[in-house]
């Protein structure tokens, strides 16, 4: 994708401090690229570490290719940035370690993350993969919230929790896929009491 | 080109594996919650409270198993035996709600009271004991405060949790409260067994005949356990005068190194008896409210004198021959205070 077409994400020039002014070009791993702020970017630890290492000059930007991020896809990565560019030059929030956390969803955010599950799912898993703390903290405390008055029962559809049962069977399942043999033995095993055998060998 | 630029992030801050096209995918309506990545997981966790985590832990054995990852090791457990309660950090209460009839009423030989026997009702006594066990193993933190406040005669299940609580873990309590009719096997077990840091006050209803052995431990006030308390309020019928003058004497000089309050209620002194020169006006209740502060906890107490021992350090002690405080909502309050 050229960079012309690239989809851009909103920026509040005014709220960039000119010596700030540097945007750097980043492509999904299918291929779309996003021009981000340079104040954006801190928002992100691994974005940062990494554009400091690399140490472009705004000619390097726009002379080499995008930085690509090959684990996430277009749309995700479009909320990232959009979240980054929203929320740059805020100060990375430090846990003050309160039972539950307080954590109060902007409504910006909540906006942004009026989204169906899977976006949501792959939107946290950028969040913890790009280091971006507070993205973390108002993307689970959706999914906390998810929680809120449900029961047990209610709490494995939710979060797609397995009982004990599906676990033990889909471990049974992994151990046979590694094994065929063994359910076999244990078949024959079975057949064998069954015909009240007393010893299998 | 873009792959050095991918490969760099890999070098610097380790591979990953984003593969979210697992059987547990998420739809639009749910979201697999043990799929996220450990720091996403444990944000969840963070963002739960202790009762949504334990009902969470019910969900299954994988998800139980996983929740001590917010750091609840570090979280204190209060037990309420007589109201069948669990509090998580003195905040988050569960209540064991019974679904089982209601117990009869039964007539106590020993004590000379009815009772409602809860003993006879199968099972009923072992929800606690069981929905305790659980929210250990979920949050594997200790019980640090204990208390049973029962005028029912439910006692076995007060004592079958905390013998649970004295036999699965090896921090001792930091406060121990019981107040009501209590059976003297149970007791005499607790004084033998169950050992308390900071904070003791026992109430006993009723009088309680025990073994000779812990007679004349009582009349002495001599509970090894107890040694290192900072707080002591006992209502024991059988604290003898003579008993309170030996305990004083042995704080003095240093065998209670810790102890900074002690209030010993229903035990009689006459007008020319004497604790360590002081009279009885002297060490009761002088109707003077003031607040000590014992660990950056205040507690409240009505009078006493303070006194010096040996090597310095000062305790506030207390007499009343009166069972109770003046004022009785003062005791709930300064209770609350401090636990």
């Amino acid at each position: 994708m050229s960079v012309e077409n690239a989809p851009v994400v909103d920026v509040d020039e005014a709220a960039i401090p000119v010596e700030k002014k540097m945007y750097y070009r980043f492509e999904s791993n299918d291929k779309k690229e996003f021009r981000v702020s340079e104040l954006a970017i801190q928002q992100s630890e691994t974005l940062n570490r990494l554009v400091e290492a690399m140490g472009y000059t705004s000619e390097d930007v726009e002379n080499k290719p995008a930085i690509a991020i090959e684990n996430i896809d277009g749309k995700t990565l479009k909320l990232v940035f959009q979240w980054c560019e929203h929320h740059k030059g805020e100060a990375i929030p430090v846990d003050d370690g309160s039972v539950p956390k307080i954590v109060e969803i902007p409504e910006f955010d909540a906006k942004l993350m009026d989204i169906d599950n899977g976006l949501l799912f792959k939107l946290i898993w950028a969040a913890d993969y790009l280091n971006i703390v507070q993205l973390l903290n108002v993307s689970c405390k959706k999914v906390a919230n998810m929680a809120q008055g449900k029961t047990p029962a209610q709490l494995r559809r939710v979060y797609l929790l397995p009982s004990d049962e599906e676990d033990e069977a889909a471990k049974r399942a992994a151990q046979e896929a590694q094994d065929p043999r063994a359910r076999e033995v244990e078949e024959e095993f079975e057949e064998r009491k069954r015909q009240g055998g007393n010893s299998f060998f | 080109m873009s792959l050095p630029y991918s490969k760099l992030l890999e070098a610097a801050f380790g591979s990953f594996n984003l593969d979210w096209s697992t059987e547990w995918s998420p739809t639009p309506k749910n979201l697999p919650l043990l799929r996220l990545p450990f720091f996403a997981l444990l944000e969840v966790f963070k963002n739960l409270d202790p009762n949504e985590l334990f009902i969470l832990s019910q969900c299954s054995r994988k998800a139980a198993g996983c929740i001590h990852i917010v750091g609840s090791k570090k979280w204190r457990l209060t037990v309420n035996a007589g109201q069948r309660t669990i509090k998580v950090n003195n905040n988050y209460e569960l209540d064991i709600i019974e679904k089982l009839p209601k117990p009869p009423w039964e007539y106590n030989e020993e004590l000379r009271k009815f009772f409602r026997n809860d003993e006879s009702v199968e099972n009923g006594k072992l929800e606690l004991h069981e929905v305790l066990s659980q929210v250990q193993a979920v949050f594997r933190c200790p019980v640090t405060s204990f208390e049973y406040n029962g005028y029912c005669y439910n006692d076995r299940c007060c004592f079958s949790t905390l013998k649970h609580i004295t036999q699965t873990q090896t921090q001792p309590l930091e406060s121990l409260y019981l107040y009501g009719y209590l059976k003297t096997e149970y007791l005499e077990w607790v004084f033998q067994n169950v050992k308390v840091t900071q904070r003791v006050n026992i109430t006993l209803l009723g009088v309680n005949r025990f073994s000779s052995d812990l007679q004349s431990k009582c009349e002495r006030l001599d509970f090894m356990t107890l040694n290192s308390c900072k707080y002591i309020e006992l209502t024991l019928s059988s604290v003898t005068i003579h008993g309170l003058n030996v305990f004083m004497k042995e704080w003095k000089t240093g065998s209670y190194p810790n102890l900074q309050y002690l209030l010993i209620r229903r035990c009689y002194l006459s007008w020319v008896d004497k604790i360590l020169g002081f009279d009885r006006d002297d060490l009761k209740q002088l109707g003077l409210r003031r607040r000590l502060v014992i660990d950056e906890r205040s507690v409240e107490c009505t009078g006493g004198v303070d006194i010096q021992a040996d090597n310095g350090t000062e305790a506030t002690m207390q007499w009343s021959s009166d069972m109770f405080r003046n004022d009785c909502t003062l005791g709930a309050e300064c209770r609350n205070d401090y636990l």
